[in-house]
């Protein structure tokens, strides 16, 4: 359930379709590093532009659509049963065509992205969010409706797990 | 290098990857995927159930009785030695399928009122296995459940204690005291992937037979051997990986009896033992022997730009029954399994038609 909405601003409303031109691929790349499903990241990225086209009268005013449908991406991508699904109802349409060529989104570091992907789902959500799109903790929050303070304290565990788990030194960054 | 360094080094290749495939992929083509998705969901949410099993039946029972020679039909003049076929209707929203019986001949299509991922006739017909997907909540992870053959009377089979452990799409022992189910494990607790056994009354009493593959198991029909497909990592073409085959009690270890990069997914067990029938990727019937030997393709030539998906066996082993994917959507198609005879059972335009389960044994519509 997606709770919150952001205050909405005075500004020209924006298609959905620039929106969605402007947003599809980080956000089927986020779909892809929490779901680790290269095939099923678009449907459960097209899940969570569909939710926001059906509302973009409202969804579109919000001062970060972007937040609202990464925030529907990540929690699509961390349901392990949606993934599954997903990832099987994509593959069957490979039954009948040939995959469309995408660029191979595992060659950067698939061993840390598996790692993130086996963290609790809040834990992986916020890693990816913090190093994937590579934004301030403060954003990550606005996303995943949480405080400042649980995001940090979600990044300092996910942190040591991860560094235990790749077996390489562990910064030590307080929560 | 530390994990952070790690991290960031790790998440701005990712977003060059992303430039990538910004780059090599049209904006506007993506859009017009989406509006593709969108339009198909429509309508798919326009073919209310009723449409469907109308439609269905009045559209089978016209075709069949023009297609059927009266010498190929079986028990009540139907194909395949009567019984009903299991089958499910895909909603991309839901992300799980509702379930319809049918006859061998498309007619007297009925909608079960059950939504799930998967759904799968115990051996004998007498009542229907399905994961319980309404179930799933924060605390409450996937478990199976039993549904009479009309739909009713559901039974939760939740007794497994694991929290964190879900139990997904599998099969029924011939005796009906087993269920071998896939499982995966929730909030990252992957370490907990793999085969499992569970008692059939409750769902308790659970035992792990593999680590690592999720993938619906089958039981042969003794019931004392179990197949199940796995995947490993750079196995082209993309998805697809091979079947195994193991003792169903997990006395021994799997052994594959496909090469590598032959099989997808779903396959199921002659009723005779002697063969099991499975797609290789992609689109195509393909049988094997449960040791490995005579391995080849039913010998269907399927339109092109279509393909065949989930086989399942008729009660007398003489045809097979799938999902026949295609460009506007999915059907339920029989073919026999010398490659003739293909034909439509049940269609309905833009429906996702999936997963067909053909009943042992006559059960009541």
């Amino acid at each position: 359930m997606l709770e919150r909405p952001r205050v909405a601003v005075e500004r020209p409303p924006e298609t959905f379709e620039d929106f969605y031109v402007r947003e599809y691929p980080a956000v089927v790349g986020l779909a892809y590093a929490l779901s680790g499903s290269r095939w099923g990241a678009e449907d459960l990225a097209q899940e969570a532009f569909l939710a926001a086209h059906r509302d973009w009268e409202r969804i579109g005013a919000y001062e970060q659509p972007g937040a609202w449908v990464r925030r529907v991406v990540a929690n699509l991508s961390v349901s392990a049963f949606r993934r599954h699904a997903a990832e099987a109802k994509a593959l069957a349409r490979l039954a009948f065509s040939q995959p469309v060529p995408l660029p191979d989104l595992a060659a950067s570091d698939p061993a840390f992205w598996a790692a993130v992907r086996s963290l609790p789902r809040r834990q992986a959500q916020v890693v990816a969010l913090f190093y994937m799109e590579d934004r301030p903790i403060a954003d990550v929050g606005t996303i995943l409706d949480m405080t400042p303070g649980t995001v940090k304290r979600h990044l300092y565990d996910a942190r040591r797990t991860l560094a235990r788990r790749l077996q390489v030194d562990e910064e030590v960054l307080e929560p | 290098m530390t994990l952070d360094g790690r991290g960031r080094r790790a998440g701005q290749g990712f977003r060059h990857a992303i430039d990538d495939l910004t780059a090599t992929e049209p904006d506007r083509g993506s859009f017009e995927r989406f509006e593709a998705f969108r339009h198909r969901k429509r309508r798919n949410q326009r073919i209310g159930a009723g449409i469907v099993a109308g439609t269905v039946a009045v559209v089978a029972i016209v075709f069949v009785a023009q297609a059927i020679p009266r010498g190929e039909r079986g028990a009540a003049g139907l194909p395949g030695g009567g019984g009903r076929i299991l089958y499910g209707d895909w909603d991309a929203q839901a992300q799980r399928a509702d379930w319809y019986t049918a006859s061998p001949d498309g007619s007297s299509s009925r909608d079960l009122g059950l939504s799930g991922t998967c759904a799968i006739w115990f051996p004998d017909g007498s009542r229907i296995l399905v994961t319980n997907d309404a179930a799933v909540g924060p605390g409450s992870p996937l478990r199976p459940g039993i549904f009479e053959p009309d739909g009713t009377g559901l039974r939760p089979l939740d007794a497994a204690g694991d929290p964190h452990l879900n139990l997904g799409c599998g099969d029924v022992s011939p005796d009906g005291r087993r269920i071998a189910v896939e499982g995966f494990g929730a909030d990252g607790h992957s370490e907990l992937d793999g085969i499992y056994s569970v008692r059939a009354s409750d769902g308790g009493d659970v035992v792990r037979l593999v680590r690592g593959p999720v993938s619906p198991p089958r039981y042969s029909p003794d019931g004392t051997r179990l197949s199940f497909f796995d995947t490993t990592e750079g196995t082209s073409p993309t998805g697809s990986g091979a079947l195994f085959v193991m003792p169903s009690d997990g006395s021994a270890d799997p052994v594959r009896i496909t090469p590598w990069g032959y099989a997808f997914d779903d396959h199921e067990w002659s009723p005779d033992g002697s063969w099991i029938a499975f797609q290789r990727p992609y689109g195509q019937l393909y049988l094997v022997r449960p040791d490995g030997s005579d391995l080849h393709r039913v010998p269907v030539e399927l339109p092109a730009g279509t393909g065949a998906l989930n086989p399942s066996w008729s009660p007398d082993g003489a045809w097979i029954v799938f999902s026949h994917q295609r460009s506007e959507g999915a059907v339920i198609s029989l073919v026999r399994v010398d490659g003739t005879g293909l034909r439509d059972v049940v269609n309905a335009p833009g429906a996702q038609l999936q997963s067909p389960d053909w009943a042992a044994q006559s059960t009541s519509p």
